[in-house]
């Protein structure tokens, strides 16, 4: 069933913020004569997520990726455009629209009061959003086990470690079931167990719960491991919105050529294609696509090749390159 | 009632978390025991040498520091732990983002929903002081007490709220404290005060007679004129601080990511 659950169309947001020339006459000017420039956070950026997608919303620091987060969670009002989130309009912040969603930030894991342990803040959850007693349980038990929040439940959210609040974060934000979650960097700061474990919950989830799932982050593993629709954005504009895989295709010229030759020289490939790097009698090529299965030929007939493969660059070499250069 | 609940609920972890510390308790009850004799004690001394002042009797005052103690333990117990670091965790730390994504009012949750039991001590003890200095009152009077108690607290929340929204503007100046310490002039008569200040807390700032228009409803001293003022300007008051409230959310961009 492909319900869309999140519409986002022509939508803009312009920061009005005051600038001043350094010094100390320009301060005292500042206070007579204020000015202001506009900052172009989002520029008319559109796009559709269906329930039961996972979409990784990605850009470099400044792009727009966090205003439109907050747009589409209802925090801020944009100055133009438009977006529904379930048929509502966020900034509106109606009851039935709030109790349908969770943004979740990995600079901010748990919100509120943290002197309460996290049973008590659960619990606070609980009358908040006004959860039924056995439904409550019944998903407390869930998260309990998949978060493995057992031993975190009688302590204090401040005495957390970043990991540990992480996820009393998510089982916050995931007792009572929203439908659309917005992930802003989950894994942010997580060593690599923490930031698997994280990643192996959230895919659970979406497959368990069919919710529609928004998240950015500057990890290629949760983009590699969950989303299978990316979402590139830069100074506030959409770049790219299409398959993972395809990303590479659109923004990488070339491919990789994995070669292993033990009897190969540096010589042998002069003239032939780009290498980009060489152990163990594995050699990797850079290639144009348009060129790849002449290479592979050439290579064929002039070197001993043991095993041979045809790669797509990595993503974050990909994303690493569409950073740097713009799509 | 599902504020209510919520308000029950914020207040019963609250005090969870509060009971733990038994020294603390029996510090607080001691400290707020000692400050409100000694306030009864220098009314006593000063009612030692007059009769009256300004028109109040001894225990008419007496009535008026139990009022004003039953609602500064009010202030204290639920207006305080939430307003006075809404500038600070609020705004400019972004912590407003939290409440404004829960499905409940967003003034609610920034000034009401976590609780300092301790500061609680005050309300009993107003309650105790008020009871035995009373004459025996008519149950008009302390209906009429009662009403205008709440209309008195929501005139003190709507101001603390006012306070807090500034924050919206200028999130550096931190008149918490500014009001904390205006809410004092509340604990003595407002006649004391000269016209122009007066004046000036009544209705600029109406702290003068959040405690003096429910005591004299006790002390059997209160024109309608002073029941309509009290009931009207709570009501001004809660409006203008929903209006500000709005206001200032307009301007609120919250912190970065």
């Amino acid at each position: 069933m492909d319900v869309t659950a999140v519409v986002v169309d022509d939508l803009t947001m312009t920061y009005r913020v005051p600038v001043r020339e350094a010094g100390l006459a320009a301060a005292f000017k500042s206070v007579l004569h204020r000015r202001f420039r506009d900052v172009h956070a989002v520029r008319g950026v559109s796009f559709e997520v269906a329930a039961g997608e996972v979409v990784g919303f990605i850009g470099p620091n400044g792009a727009g990726k966090t205003t439109t987060m907050k747009m589409m969670s209802g925090l801020l009002h944009p100055t133009g455009g438009d977006v529904k989130v379930l048929g509502h309009t966020p900034w509106r912040r109606q009851t039935p629209f709030l109790k349908q969603i969770a943004l979740v930030r990995g600079s901010q894991p748990t919100g509120g009061q943290q002197e309460l342990t996290l049973l008590d803040s659960l619990l606070y959850q609980k009358v908040l959003y006004e959860i039924p007693g056995a439904e409550y349980l019944r998903t407390l038990d869930e998260l309990v086990v998949m978060l493995e929040l057992e031993p975190l439940l009688d302590r204090q959210l401040r005495a957390l470690s970043l990991g540990e609040k992480m996820r009393a974060g998510l089982a916050l934000s995931l007792l009572y079931r929203p439908r659309v979650l917005f992930l802003d960097e989950p894994t942010l700061g997580l060593d690599v167990s923490a930031a698997a474990a994280i990643r192996r919950f959230l895919a659970a989830y979406a497959a368990e719960t069919g919710a529609a799932i928004l998240l950015t982050s500057h990890y290629m593993a949760d983009v590699e491991s969950l989303c299978r629709r990316l979402i590139l954005i830069d100074h506030g504009s959409v770049r790219y919105d299409g398959p993972r895989e395809r990303l590479a295709v659109r923004l990488a010229p070339c491919k990789i050529i994995r070669i292993t030759a033990p009897s190969a020289t540096m010589w042998d490939f002069l003239d032939v294609a780009e290498v980009v790097a060489a152990h163990d009698d594995i050699w990797e090529l850079r290639v144009p696509r348009d060129q790849v299965a002449e290479v592979t030929s050439t290579l064929l007939r002039a070197i001993d090749v043991v095993d041979l493969s045809v790669e797509e660059p990595a993503l974050e070499a990909v994303i690493d390159l569409a950073y740097r250069e713009g799509v | 009632m599902r504020l209510l609940r919520l308000l029950g609920i914020g207040f019963s972890l609250s005090l969870r978390q509060t009971v733990a510390f038994r020294v603390n308790l029996l510090f607080d009850t001691g400290l707020a025991v000692v400050a409100l004799l000694s306030t009864i004690a220098t009314t006593l001394v000063i009612f030692s040498r007059t009769d009256s002042l300004v028109g109040w009797s001894e225990s008419d005052v007496i009535i008026l520091i139990g009022t004003f103690e039953l609602l500064s333990g009010i202030k204290a117990t639920f207006v305080d732990p939430n307003l006075a670091a809404f500038p600070t965790r609020g705004v400019r730390d972004g912590g407003l983002d939290h409440h404004l994504l829960r499905p409940a009012p967003s003034m609610f949750l920034v000034s009401l929903s976590t609780a300092t039991p301790l500061a609680g001590v005050q309300i009993p003890l107003g309650l105790v002081v008020v009871g035995l200095s009373a004459h025996p009152p008519g149950l008009g009077a302390v209906v009429l007490w009662l009403v205008l108690v709440i209309a008195a607290t929501a005139t003190m929340w709507a101001v603390g709220m006012i306070f807090g929204s500034i924050a919206f503007w200028a999130p550096r100046l931190d008149l918490h404290s500014l009001f904390s310490n205006t809410w004092q002039l509340a604990r003595y008569p407002a006649d004391i005060y000269a016209r122009p200040v007066r004046l000036l807390f009544t209705y600029v700032l109406p702290v003068a007679l959040i405690a003096t228009v429910p005591a004299r409803a006790l002390a059997g001293t209160l024109d309608v004129t002073a029941v309509v003022a009290a009931l009207g300007t709570s009501v001004i008051a809660v409006v203008v601080a929903t209006v500000v409230w709005r206001q200032g959310l307009k301007r609120y961009t919250g912190a970065t990511s």
